[in-house]
């Protein structure tokens, strides 16, 4: 196996209850990518990152997490390296205050209390959750209890984060806030994989886009490659984001010329401003 | 162990039935059982209800419930030869066979009657809407509640939270960390679910109407009217006639 990589899985396969939902997974995952997992519903993402904590065994293939294989490895050590952050931050919030609800895993990993209480703090402050550090966590806003979960996790450091569809039901400017996160885990060399329907946010966050479809990858590339491909974002039933519909309107208008590529706003505008003066 | 007291659809005579004239035959295994303790009564009861499986096309998830009840059946025969001595290991069995019985038909009954079959039936009866609700919607949510459990289990699992190794007490206790997200999570949903039922309309000034009303065919009446008979028979020869 290769140093670099954080995850690698082999011809992976997987059923719940004899129906097949993951079948012949190959990925590859290096140490600080942001990797982006995409697809309709029950196209089996969800199914797939659990296996990276080992809270699903391969029913065939392998699962390798930082050379560890996961079908060998308990959940309890594989977790201490991969964070895996729930779609619902109400299934995982239980302790009494804030500060506590942090605290929790750091405890179950058993790190000393002063680092304990250090880590609490950072995670507080990072995650603007200070204020509330006494209060219920279930007295929280949908947006705070989110942060919460994702502080809840971060806090003990682990070196691959798991995100499920972390812009779910959040606004704008939580977006941003998980976004700026995003930012600060990637400074911090961390691997991060996320799987989100949110074609905008994907394609602003990630360094590589896998495209799932039946249990099955369909495509996974660099994340320009992918997004650029109306035919493929439509075989996992996605809607291309509207900078890249707009360009392809516009070329399809003839109004820009097909070969140029727009990623960006700042692309478009660029390519439309040059074609007017020509 | 719940998997054996949902509704599975499947043709066979016993889910054709009404869900009335099952309750009777309920009615006299829940009595019968409760009236008998000789244990040689408690096992032809059982093994009546063995026959009634094969009947229902059902056996082999009829047989996880009775699987997982043995074990409280074997607790209840413990636990009646500790506390009382003097009634002997007879006395035990019957009290552990009494509620494999039990157990056996009420698992039978709801693996062959769909919850909304069975709420129409009470409806058509005369019990109050609200009533056959809650009854329906507390099976309905049988399985969500497992896949709740499931979900919190693994969000605690990933943060680390042994669930599979340390002794009993250290794994009681952390199974007890997983009932506060869930009683919330749960709260929250019934809540929802109540709100949303409101703007439908449920509880509204006017009695809606049935658009299935139930019917009960020749065989359900045969079946009823013999299960009182047998009902009270069993009952006539155990209390005697009232005076």
């Amino acid at each position: 196996m290769d140093y670099e990589d954080a995850i690698v899985v082999k011809n992976l396969y997987f059923s719940y209850n004899e129906k097949l939902v993951l079948k012949n997974i190959n990925l590859q995952i290096k140490k600080g990518e942001i990797v982006t997992i995409m697809g309709e519903n029950g196209a089996g993402k969800t199914t797939l990152i659990k296996h990276f904590n080992g809270l699903l065994k391969p029913k065939k293939g392998k699962v390798i997490v930082l050379g560890m294989d996961t079908s060998q490895t308990p959940v309890s050590q594989l977790a201490r390296h991969v964070g895996m952050v729930f779609q619902n931050p109400d299934y995982q919030l239980f302790a009494e205050t804030v500060e506590e609800e942090i605290a929790t895993a750091l405890r179950n990993f058993g790190f000393p209390e002063e680092k304990v209480k250090a880590r609490v703090e950072w995670a507080l402050k990072v995650f603007e959750l200070d204020k509330y550090r006494k209060r219920s966590p279930y007295l929280l806003s949908i947006g705070e209890r989110k942060r919460l979960s994702i502080a809840s996790v971060i806090s003990y450091d682990p070196p691959i984060v798991v995100l499920d569809e972390p812009t779910a039901g959040q606004d704008f400017l939580q977006k941003e806030k998980i976004a700026e996160l995003l930012f600060l885990l990637k400074q911090m060399k961390k691997t991060i994989v996320m799987v989100t329907h949110d074609v905008e946010f994907a394609i602003k966050r990630s360094d590589r886009i896998v495209l799932m479809a039946d249990g099955e990858i369909i495509a996974q590339g660099p994340t320009f490659e992918i997004m650029s491909s109306i035919e493929l974002l439509e075989r996992a039933r996605l809607k291309p984001p509207q900078i890249i519909e707009t360009a392809y309107i516009l070329k399809r208008k003839k109004i820009l010329p097909s070969e140029i590529s727009i990623f960006t706003p700042k692309d478009l505008v660029e390519a439309i401003a040059r074609n007017v003066d020509a | 162990m719940l998997e054996g007291f949902l509704y599975k659809p499947k043709e066979s005579p016993l889910h054709k039935l009404d869900p009335r004239s099952k309750a009777v035959i309920l009615v006299f295994y829940t009595v019968a059982s409760l009236i008998y303790l000789d244990p040689i009564v408690l096992v032809l009861l059982l093994l009546s209800v063995v026959l009634l499986s094969i009947v229902g096309r059902c056996v082999r998830e009829w047989s996880k419930s009775v699987k997982a009840t043995l074990t409280f059946a074997l607790v209840i025969f413990i636990l009646n030869v500790l506390a009382s001595p003097g009634l002997g290991y007879t006395y035990a069995l019957a009290m552990s066979l009494r509620f494999l019985s039990l157990a056996a038909a009420f698992s039978l009954y709801f693996l062959t009657t769909p919850p909304e079959a069975l709420a129409l039936s009470l409806e058509a009866a005369g019990l109050p809407r609200d009533f056959t609700l809650m009854l329906t919607l507390s099976l309905r949510f049988v399985p969500t509640l497992a896949r709740d459990l499931q979900i919190v289990t693994d969000a605690f699992r990933s943060r680390g939270l042994k669930l599979d190794s340390g002794n009993y007490v250290e794994r009681l206790y952390n199974f007890a960390k997983l009932l506060t997200p869930l009683i919330v999570f749960e709260i929250r949903r019934s809540l929802m679910i109540a709100e949303a039922l409101e703007s439908r309309g449920f509880g509204g000034a006017v009695k809606p109407s049935l658009y299935k009303p139930p019917k009960m065919s020749l065989i359900d009446y045969m079946i009823t009217a013999g299960g009182l008979v047998a009902l009270g028979v069993i009952v006539y020869y155990h209390l005697g006639f009232p005076q």
